[in-house]
């Protein structure tokens, strides 16, 4: 009787909820839902199997991250200084008839540096940044650019700089008749006040676990990671979701996070043992893409398993209101894309 | 719970009454192996023709010879844009500037001033923030100056006229219309360093158009191997320091820089010897560890494969092998390698780095006898003078004495003295010591330990001999391999032989081996006296120690510890330590006699005691007098001898056999800090009441149960 009543009330919790996000969303939303994907690579130079990919799919859009703004020494070299670095070469054109939407990377050092400073120095910052936006996608010969995003990991402390900043930014870009649009993380959702300025959002469904825990079994995506996320908000503006195509292979040494491992073959039984599903034991000391390992390290690999992906997505269409929303694939690369069927793409892909 | 609390105490107090050690000078961080043998890259041997000062010379003569030179410099290089503008306005002391103002050469200054535009447009772009539009200012200013470059009619700067044109171009990224106005152009031009200028970013916009490897060929025939490996980079044949050196190889074998880069490549092979000890002082196994395997045979095969192939670095690949084959325990593959070397034609920078490690593995290759050590005179001579004509001032104006430290840790700091020390301490001593030939080994490590020292004849900014006798802290003496041998690695018998054979040479090898070390009689006499009364040979002892005079115990640096009463059980200090362990010996040997004649059994069983006592002090809290420093680490050769330790307790049970008198008892239990036994066994005696009186706490009757078993010796 009572597993029947708590039924009851969950449904109706369920149903009040979805409701809730209906209202709340539908008011500003005017942009049709779109399938869209993320480039994040330094070189972009699409090779055939991505170009078909885009077609084949019918990706409408693509968010190209152009630099990522970082505390570095600056150009005299003694002092630091918040600069542009991994700056995106272009290789090849852009497929014809894409969008562009340029995102910026800032991270918390320079977010960091930013916080506590007046706001004419920090529209300075912004200003340079959507300069150099603008520089890159001339000098590029992108597509006409009708909105900027920015990507920012952060926190409580660092939570006013950042505000000030989607402000400034919204303000320059929608007086060029452009949009703003900011990346949302899961973990920023639980925050009061985590509405930052923007035209849209695109929450991130991935990256949901600490990879630095020996203990996490996926930090790219668990579902039990995400679930306490994934309710209600009442965000003003509309918000977009990415789901996440990528795997690395994590090294961890007497229980601490060493460094992520490419070009890895774990299937290598002479060098490796499995101890768990996805955590390999190096068998003996060795050097593997010119990372040395020792006997007894652990390697841990972390794929998006659409499995989670299915089940996050699942949720979100029950609890949000997804039919205007862009369904974004991060990120636009063949050798992970390659381990998806056309079937489990397109899931992603799909709007409700 | 209490009591075993005050019995931890009281242990604890007793450790430290036991160990009571102090860390006089060493242990020794560093083997003498690890002293950086590898020598191909002469430092500062090329020093690049000075761009700029030959490009104010040609300045020179499109204007005036008697400019000079530091003028032009300022104007080309230092002035601001703005200064150039005011030139042919404002009166200026600069040489250059007034002649091209006086002479109103229109000409050259407009060629300036566009220069300058040029640079501080290139500058703007030096923002990181900085990124090329196709709509700012910068960009277009960047065409300007391209186009008004191209403008220039003239023949007298047309080659500078075209290397701003190709910054220019360069600079706005343009770099296919840079290469086609370079291939239109470049035959009209003068060759020279204004063209060589241009051409080398026509280079760079070469292999940044995909054309990395007509780019590379240029700069492998020109020999600019910085430009090869910014192409290599860029085409992704190369990654790091092995397929770098190996692109250089194979595109210019003859370059100068291979020996650089091999330099730096090999430094990390270098084993440095920072074990702590705990290898043999000689290694024998290999370097190599299965982490830089990989590398190392690749840096192997390739040096094998060049040492094949004529070139201008053929001797530097060959020595490369020989100094790899050696870190891999292969010192026949090694000295192959360096007797090939030794055949190829090369500098006197690297035939030297040949002779250095061809002895090194002569060595470690040789049976010890006749022709080898003929062969190692000859070469310690030829050593000899490198170390004697090489001493700069850095190392002569010393005055911190910090080579006496270095040396002391097997830090290097100087090559030739370096090579001395560690083929000699690494390789021929301990090999010599393992042949049983002692004397020639220590020969040979007082050579290696004072040639320098000699050389210098000084330390901490006094004289050798001034620092010997007045110095505090000895940083030499006492710490020295040469010291170590004697001390603890060489026999008895071997050391007499040495000393003796150190006041008369034989041979013109023994005169040159002693006249380079550090021959002392009075160092000699105190460091045998030491011995004999570590072997507790107090006869032989007093015979070394009474030919030390006096005052050579201030030269001591454990004098500061000679403070200690031998003969106390307790924590007795001495009011008078003059010819503190003479005197200790002579008391020694006095007491043997003694026991062995007395009749009476009291008194030669306060004897054994004393003796006992004395026995045990010297090796514990009086350790100066069988020591020269405590080292928390000691020496390979070391050898710790528990013998006192039977040897006392031997001493002392025998002695509460004998002793018939209660009187006597009492106190050599006393003087066995047994209180409560000399309390409770000997009530009526004065010792007796003596402790009563005195010892009314707890704690000085506990003490005994620690000490009720004196002898049982514990780690």
């Amino acid at each position: 009787m009572k597993k029947i009543l708590f039924f009851i009330l969950l449904s109706t919790f369920l149903v009040s909820c979805r409701h809730g996000i209906k209202t709340s969303e539908a008011a500003s939303s005017t942009i049709t839902s779109d399938k869209a994907i993320y480039h994040w690579k330094t070189e972009f130079n699409l090779n055939d199997y991505e170009l078909d990919f885009i077609a084949r799919h019918d990706i409408s859009r693509i968010y190209i991250k152009m630099f990522d703004v970082a505390l570095q020494n600056g150009a005299n070299l003694d002092t630091l200084a918040v600069i542009p670095i991994a700056t995106t070469r272009f290789r090849s054109p852009v497929p014809e008839g894409l969008e562009i939407i340029p995102t910026v990377y800032i991270t918390l050092e320079a977010l960091s540096h930013l916080k506590g400073k007046d706001l004419s120095y920090i529209e300075s910052y912004v200003k340079r940044i959507l300069t150099r936006v603008e520089a890159m996608a001339s000098y590029n010969e992108l597509p006409p650019i009708k909105e900027v995003q920015f990507d920012c990991d952060w926190t409580s402390s660092t939570r006013a700089a950042y505000y000030y900043i989607c402000r400034s930014a919204k303000q320059i870009l929608n007086s060029k008749g452009k949009k703003f649009s900011i990346t949302l993380r899961l973990h920023q959702m639980s925050k009061q006040d985590f509405e930052m300025p923007a035209d849209r959002g695109v929450l991130m469904l991935y990256n949901t676990g600490s990879f630095r825990n020996p203990d996490t079994v996926n930090s790219i995506l668990s579902y039990e990671d995400a679930e306490p996320y994934i309710r209600e908000h009442s965000i003003s503006y509309p918000v977009d979701y990415a789901y996440p195509t990528y795997s690395w292979n994590l090294l961890f040494r007497d229980n601490g996070f060493k460094c992520i491992i490419r070009n890895i073959d774990l299937t290598d039984t002479s060098l490796f043992q499995k101890s768990d599903y996805n955590r390999y034991i190096a068998r003996r000391d060795t050097v593997v893409s010119g990372t040395p390992l020792k006997t007894g390290d652990m390697i841990r690999n972390e794929s998006s398993r659409f499995r989670e992906i299915e089940r996050v997505k699942s949720d979100l269409s029950r609890r949000h209101n997804m039919k205007r929303s862009r369904q974004i694939i991060y990120h636009l690369d063949s050798a992970n894309l390659s381990k998806y069927t056309d079937d489990e793409i397109e899931y992603m892909l799909l709007s409700y | 719970m209490m009591k075993s609390n005050i019995c931890f105490c009281l242990i604890s107090i007793l450790a430290l009454l036991i160990s009571n050690q102090s860390h006089a000078c060493g242990p020794f961080e560093y083997y003498p192996y690890g002293y950086m043998m590898y020598r191909v890259h002469e430092k500062n041997a090329e020093v690049k023709p000075d761009e700029r000062k030959e490009n104010c010379r040609l300045w020179q003569k499109l204007s005036s010879e008697e400019i000079p030179l530091e003028d032009i410099e300022k104007v080309v290089y230092k002035y601001t844009l703005d200064q150039m503008k005011d030139m042919m306005t404002v009166t200026d002391p600069n040489a250059f500037a007034s002649w091209i103002r006086k002479n109103n050469d229109m000409e050259i200054y407009e060629f300036l001033k566009l220069a300058k535009i040029c640079e501080r447009t290139r500058g703007l772009m030096t923002d990181p923030w900085y990124y090329p539009s196709k709509n700012d200012g910068t960009f277009l200013s960047l065409i300007e100056i391209e186009e008004k470059a191209k403008e220039y009619s003239g023949s007298r700067l047309k080659d500078r006229y075209v290397l701003q044109a190709v910054r220019a171009m360069f600079s706005a990224k343009r770099y296919k219309e840079c290469i086609e106005y370079w291939e239109g152009i470049k035959d009209c031009l003068p060759e020279g360093l204004i063209k060589n200028m241009t051409h080398s970013y026509l280079l760079g916009a070469y292999s940044r158009t995909g054309k990395a490897d007509y780019a590379l060929e240029y700069f492998a025939q020109t020999g600019d191997l910085n430009s090869m490996i910014y192409c290599l980079r860029q085409m992704g044949i190369i990654s790091d320091t092995k397929s770098e050196i190996e692109c250089i190889a194979q595109y210019a074998p003859d370059s100068h820089q291979i020996p650089e880069l091999l330099q730096k490549a090999m430094e990390d092979f270098e084993p440095r010897g920072y074990e702590y000890r705990t290898y043999q002082y000689r290694r024998d196994s290999t370097f190599v560890s299965d982490y830089m395997r990989k590398s190392f045979d690749l840096f192997y095969d390739l040096s094998v494969k060049m040492s094949g192939e004529k070139s201008a670095n053929q001797a530097v690949w060959c020595y490369t092998a020989a100094f790899l084959a050696d870190l891999d325990a292969k010192p026949d593959k090694a000295l192959k390698h360096i007797r090939d070397a030794s055949a190829c034609q090369t500098s006197e920078f690297m035939k030297e780095s040949i002779r250095v490690m061809r002895m090194y593995l002569d060595a470690k290759t040789s049976a010890y006898d006749k022709a080898y050590e003929n062969r190692l005179f000859k070469d310690l001579k030829w050593l000899d003078e490198k170390i004697r004509k090489n001493i700069n001032d850095d190392i002569r104006n010393d005055q911190y004495g910090m080579y006496g430290i270095y040396m002391r840790v097997n830090i290097g700091f100087y090559y030739w003295n370096d090579m001395l020390r560690r083929i000699l301490l690494a390789e021929v001593c301990p090999r010599m010591i393992d042949r049983g030939m002692y004397v020639r080994a220590l020969q040979l490590a007082n050579l290696a330990d004072n040639t320098l020292l000699n050389y210098i004849g000084q330390m901490d900014g006094m004289p050798l001999s001034k620092y010997r006798k007045d110095v505090e802290h000895n940083q030499i003496d006492y710490c020295s391999e040469f010291f170590q041998l004697m001390f603890h690695a060489v026999p008895m018998n071997d050391l007499l032989s040495y000393t003796g054979r150190a006041m008369s040479c034989t041979t013109e090898f023994d005169t040159f081996l002693n006249s380079r070390g550090f021959i002392d009689n009075d160092y000699f006499n105190d460091l045998i006296g030491t011995r004999y009364l570590r072997e507790m040979d107090y006869a032989n002892a007093v015979k070394y120690l009474s030919k030390v005079p006096s005052s050579y115990q201030s030269r001591l640096n454990t004098e500061i510890y000679m403070y200690r009463d031998p003969f106390s059980i307790g924590q007795n200090t001495l009011t008078d330590y003059k010819d503190y362990k003479m005197e200790f010996a002579k008391e020694m040997l006095r007491l043997e006699k003694s026991i062995i004649s007395d009749i009476d059994p009291s008194r030669k069983g306060l004897e054994m005691i004393r003796y006992a006592t004395g026995l045990m002090n010297s090796f514990t809290r009086c350790w100066p007098l069988t020591d020269y420093g405590r080292f928390s680490g000691s020496w390979e050769y070391a050898t710790v001898t528990d013998d006192f330790y039977s040897k006392a307790e031997k001493h002392y049970r025998e002695a509460l056999r004998i002793i018939d008198n209660d009187e006597l008892a009492a106190i050599a239990h006393i003087q066995l800090c047994q209180w409560r036994t000399a309390v409770e066994k000997y009530p009526d005696t004065y010792a007796s009441r003596y402790i009563q009186i005195k010892c009314d706490n707890l704690c000085d009757y506990k003490l005994e149960h620690v000490l009720s078993e004196p002898f049982q010796y514990q780690e």
